[in-house]
């Protein structure tokens, strides 16, 4: 005789589901003007990246969506920033909100751990042919800046790399798969910082309709915001994606 | 007689020489396309325009107020002219700012001006920068352009 187990599910009710993405709506907000002062520091990735992460990609959409538009109050309503924004994010929430229905221990599996190194040696690799063959062309000011950062990515992509490897390979705790997790969350949200970036060296030039040579000019400076945002999203996802995860698990459990 | 007089006059050229050396250049205050503008051309290489610009501030040829931010010297006024928003909507913005022009577009392979965007200045076509005054080379016999612009924006 087959048991049948009934599973109930407990819907959320409205408020709740209007109040989540609302609440991180405004953090993202608060968190995004609170940086603006400091050049380079972003803390929208990781708070973004977490809340899809335990909450799915649908409120993740919605809290992008939002965000993205009601951020124009305070920064202005500037189309290329907006068109930029509704095509990212939403995006984002999408990519975080799946990697959020992989079970824990799937970060360890071959297939994420080849999957990660591949993501880490590509970006390591990147930064350093940047460096070597001077391709950024950018004011004398801004050289040794960006020289130093591209050195710092590939330093801190090689030691995730080795990390990760190295849990994988000598771990037997079970926090193995958790710190597989964040190495490999924290690989993803580099190569989505440098992806807004780059975003933006398309849209903004079609936009605004720049000559080839501005439109290059736009790119070349591009990568002064790019590195050391792309820095500050790998040392914080690294540092605070799982008390941020544990806070959200915890709120959305109650 | 004769040879005291030639000294005593190339004591007082070299004291000239050296009195213009220290504030360097010529500073030239202009129309650019109907704009008010002011013409800097340096005698030297500085490491930037920005410390150019403090130069000629410090030796009075320039009234200059300015920020330092993130991204170095922003001017805010010459001479009593500052910057302003006229107006500033949810869909347009216009109003008057410093604009920093300069007489090459490439250097060392850098682009610093804006093919997309210049002025003309006594037949010379200036280029309008890429960078701020620190980020921006200051090279000796170049034509440097400081202009107050309107701006005007609808989003």
């Amino acid at each position: 005789m087959q048991k049948q187990c009934k599973i109930q599910r407990v819907a959320t009710s409205p408020a709740r589901e209007v109040a989540y993405p609302a609440v991180m709506c405004a953090l993202l907000i608060g968190g995004q003007y609170v940086f603006s002062f400091v050049a380079g520091v972003e803390i929208v990735t990781v708070l973004l990246l977490s809340f899809c992460y335990v909450f799915g990609a649908r409120r993740g959409a919605i809290c992008a969506i939002a965000f993205s538009i009601l951020r124009c109050l305070l920064f202005g309503f500037y189309p290329t920033v907006i068109v930029l924004y509704l095509i990212y994010y939403p995006l984002f929430a999408l990519f975080y909100g799946v990697l959020g229905r992989l079970k824990s221990q799937a970060f360890a599996s071959k297939t994420m751990a080849a999957a990660v190194n591949i993501l880490l040696f590509a970006l390591a690799i990147a930064a350093v042919i940047l460096y070597a063959t001077d391709a950024i062309k950018v004011a004398k000011s801004y050289k040794l800046t960006v020289n130093i950062l591209l050195w710092v990515i590939a330093a801190a992509c090689a030691a995730m790399a080795l990390v990760y490897d190295g849990a994988l390979i000598y771990g037997r705790t079970k926090n193995t798969a958790a710190l597989a997790r964040v190495i490999a969350v924290a690989a993803t949200a580099a190569v989505w910082t440098a992806a807004f970036t780059l975003l933006d060296d398309v849209i903004t030039p079609l936009f605004l309709g720049y000559t080839r040579l501005t439109a290059l000019a736009y790119f070349y400076s591009s990568f002064t915001a790019m590195l050391p945002q792309t820095v500050c999203a790998v040392i914080t996802v690294c540092t605070l994606f799982t008390p941020i995860c544990n806070v959200l698990e915890r709120v959305k459990g109650y | 007689m004769k040879k005291y007089l030639l000294t005593v006059s190339a004591v007082i050229f070299a004291v000239l020489a050296l009195f213009c050396g220290c504030n360097g250049g010529t500073v030239k205050k202009t129309y650019i396309n109907d704009d008010t503008g002011i013409i800097i051309v340096p005698d030297k290489d500085y490491d930037s325009l920005a410390d150019y610009i403090l130069v000629l501030k410090d030796g009075g040829k320039l009234d200059v107020e300015y920020t330092m931010g993130a991204y170095g010297m922003f001017i805010t006024a010459i001479d009593g002219k500052a910057n302003e928003v006229t107006s500033s909507t949810a869909t347009a913005m216009s109003g008057y700012s410093w604009t920093i022009y300069i007489d090459f577009v490439t250097l060392d392979g850098v682009i610093y001006g804006q093919d997309s965007k210049i002025c003309d200045y006594k037949g010379k076509t200036l280029y309008s920068a890429n960078y701020g005054a620190s980020a921006l080379p200051c090279i000796a016999g170049h034509t440097y352009a400081l202009v107050y612009e309107s701006y005007s924006y609808e989003f």
